[in-house]
């Protein structure tokens, strides 16, 4: 990174008392919140995963708008996309707006059928899905385990977004292990334990309050923060300066003002390789399926793009942090554009505010680190637990493990966060982003039709995920020399550089179209087939869903044909 | 596709059947969608400075227009594809087509929704 090396200013000076103060009650706030929310509009049935891990399917517009916007727009967004703007330019960070603008177009197609499908037949996970849409045990596991392994690293990021928080108000960065650590651990502790007792609806109350921060956050920033520093005019002059300047260490320019020849590829893949990828992951999916109908999805689809824009204001906060001249350094000493937004607040506002800021920040993390939790456990427990290892598992016992489990991921991401290098983290989130866009084949594509065959699918996620970590892997960082250096590769045949996940799609897809015509040759069975066309329209209140439930008292039993 | 497997005895086989489609409305329900996409991720058309809007360059507001008119594209493609899916009889509501008047009216999961205080739309 260009950042120049100059001593700390603010940071590294001690604790900024009342930032941490004012941080500290709302993190009591919205604990308490957590455990209070068992009581959120609680289910008959408390035993089952419907219940811990989807909410009892029962959220509405609003409480899944605040849920899916807590979910998608996660603390390592604020933190990330900024930096991201901060020291490279708009190529890296402002990809963000364009990619989560031609999501939501992209969601409302196939998320509504995902919905009814799975209310009709009582999935909780998408390999849930694949399972019943083929009758394929390893389909079903590539689907349970790519979603499985891409949300750890995503985990972790969000304790990465807590500690730049931590690293700015004083707290975290040195000393020895315990006081270095400690806060990040008490942290996650009350975090695991309102997850674990609450499940889903732990992250869908605190939800509520972390956007209200954030979105008070944001207004008070943008409306202020330009003004102070000389006028958007200014602000957008200091970005050029900067991108512009050679790097010392490249030779090329520091970053992308606004993306130019050859770089249009890299700008546009990015955006929609994202996009097809987000609701690929666990996460977004549970946060989906737990809303109450399909026609609730589809309204979001309308309204979520209400965080895009904000989103879009925080990217450009980065290139304010440019014109304030913040010099994002670590408690180490050492510059990190990681910490360039909770730096400019620190710098640029009273105290008690920053307090407020790092809160929306910290609060931001503990939704989607929750619900990815919750998620992840869920794909164990109903595609590796229930499916390998006790098929007769009922649905107290399936509760029971996805509970538990959902405290082991939480203290891998922890290890992981406190033992590996930060840098793992984000390479680890990089491979991530490719590998659950692999599953969009297998997943979306089964929504609309059976054509694909089952083994098809599985070699072209295989395809998918080899080229996807080898290209991955090959990509240098000119500054330090290190493999994983970002997630451009040159796109074959074109030339210019693009998003590697969506070069590793297209693969994946042709794969599966060339086998998928030899296997039909050969023909090759493709499996059973749960589900009928009218599932996909399935809508809440369904009478043959209503109709199995008095049969099997519960909804959460697998296949609820009767 | 899918072999229906339907046995046909289940009382609540008649009340939940594949949706009439109105084509036409769907095909216009999928231009609005398809237009944002199109819109930007056609990058060379927008990326430039000028002109600006009070000291921003174009690539920057240009992209944040682009929200709102997809958030109403978005919602005009729901609208659409409820139209699309509206039963002819005029019985049910348009939005869900969900419990005929035969069926009980009882434990609507999430009906005592009171954090979802937006009827109109629900429709």
């Amino acid at each position: 990174m260009s950042a120049p090396m100059v001593a700390p200013l603010t940071t590294g000076t001690g604790v900024n008392g009342v930032a941490l103060t004012v941080l500290i009650v709302l993190f009591v706030v919205v604990t308490v919140l957590g455990f209070m929310a068992t009581r959120f509009k609680r289910g008959e049935h408390l035993d089952s995963l419907d219940e811990w891990g989807l909410g009892g399917r029962k959220f509405g517009t609003w409480i899944t708008w605040f849920l899916l916007g807590g979910d998608l727009y996660t603390a390592y967004t604020f933190i990330a996309v900024p930096a991201a703007m901060f020291a490279t330019g708009a190529v890296a960070g402002f990809f963000a707006v364009p990619y989560t603008i031609v999501l939501y177009p992209i969601v409302f197609v196939f998320m509504a059928r995902l919905w009814s499908v799975s209310h009709r037949h009582g999935y909780v996970t998408s390999a849930d899905f694949v399972q019943g849409r083929y009758g394929d045990r390893g389909l079903s596991l590539a689907v349970a385990v790519t979603g499985f392994l891409a949300t750890m690293p995503y985990i972790a990021l969000q304790l990465i977004g807590i500690q730049a928080v931590l690293e700015v108000t004083g707290l975290g960065g040195s000393g020895n292990w315990l006081a270095k650590d400690a806060p990040l651990l008490i942290a996650f502790v009350l975090l695991a334990a309102y997850t674990y007792t609450s499940g889903l609806r732990a992250p869908a109350v605190i939800a509520f309050v972390k956007d209200a921060l954030i979105y008070l956050v944001i207004i008070v920033a943008i409306i202020y923060l330009p003004h102070k520093f000389g006028g958007w005019d200014h602000i957008f002059g200091a970005a050029q300066d900067k991108m512009a300047a050679t790097n010392p260490v490249t030779g090329k320019p520091a970053g992308a003002f606004i993306p130019g020849a050859g770089q249009m590829w890299a700008y546009a893949t990015l955006g929609l390789g994202s996009a097809l990828a987000l609701f690929m992951y666990p996460h977004s999916i549970t946060a989906s399926l737990s809303s109450r109908s399909r026609n609730t999805i589809r309204r979001n689809a309308a309204i979520l793009p209400a965080y895009s824009f904000v989103l879009g204001l925080l990217a450009l906060l980065g290139w304010v942090a440019i014109a304030a001249g913040t010099k994002p350094i670590g408690l180490d000493g050492k510059p990190n554009p990681q910490l360039v937004i909770p730096q400019l607040f620190e710098d640029s506002f009273p105290s008690w505010f920053a307090g407020v800021a790092f809160a929306a920040v910290a609060i931001g993390a503990l939704v989607p680190a929750a619900i990815m939790s919750i998620a992840a456990a869920n794909t164990f427990t109903r595609n590796i637990y229930k499916e390998w290892l006790k098929p007769d598992a009922t649905d107290a016992q399936e509760a029971k493990v996805s509970k538990l489990m959902s405290l082991v991921v939480k203290a891998f991401a922890l290890l992981f966060v406190f033992t590996l290098d930060k840098q793992n983290a984000i390479n680890f989130q990089l491979l991530g982003g490719i590998w659950i866009l692999q599953t969009f084949p297998a997943i979306v594509f089964s929504l609309y039709t059976r054509w694909f065959h089952k083994w098809a699918l599985l070699a072209g996620w295989a395809a998918g995920m080899v080229y996807g970590t080898i290209a991955a892997y090959r990509v240098i960082n000119p500054a330090t020399g290190k493999h994983f250096g970002g997630s451009l590769a040159e796109i074959p045949g074109i030339g210019d550089l693009g998003y590697i996940a969506l070069t590793a799609f297209v693969l994946n897809v042709l794969v599966a179209v060339v086998l998928t015509l030899v296997l039909a040759a050969a023909k090759v069975g493709n499996g059973t087939d749960q589900t009928e066309s009218r599932d996909y329209f399935a809508e809440e209140g369904d009478p043959r869903v209503r109709h199995d439930l008095a049969v099997h008292r519960g909804p959460a039993g697998g296949a609820v044909e009767v | 596709m899918s072999t229906p497997t339907s046995d046909g005895r289940r009382d609540s086989d008649r009340v939940v059947t594949m949706p009439p489609t109105n084509r036409g409305l769907l095909v216009a329900a999928g231009v609005c969608l398809l237009i944002p996409l199109v819109a930007l991720l056609w990058v060379s058309s927008y990326s430039k400075a000028t002109p600006r809007l009070g000291g921003i360059p174009f690539f920057f507001w240009y992209q944040f227009v682009w929200v709102f008119l997809t958030s109403a594209l978005t919602y005009t493609a729901h609208r659409l594809v409820l139209a699309a899916r509206r039963r002819g009889d005029g019985t049910r509501d348009p939005s869900g087509w969900d419990d005929g008047p035969d069926e009980s009216p009882t434990a609507r999961p999430g009906s005592d929704d009171t954090l979802d205080p937006t009827p109109g739309f629900r429709s």
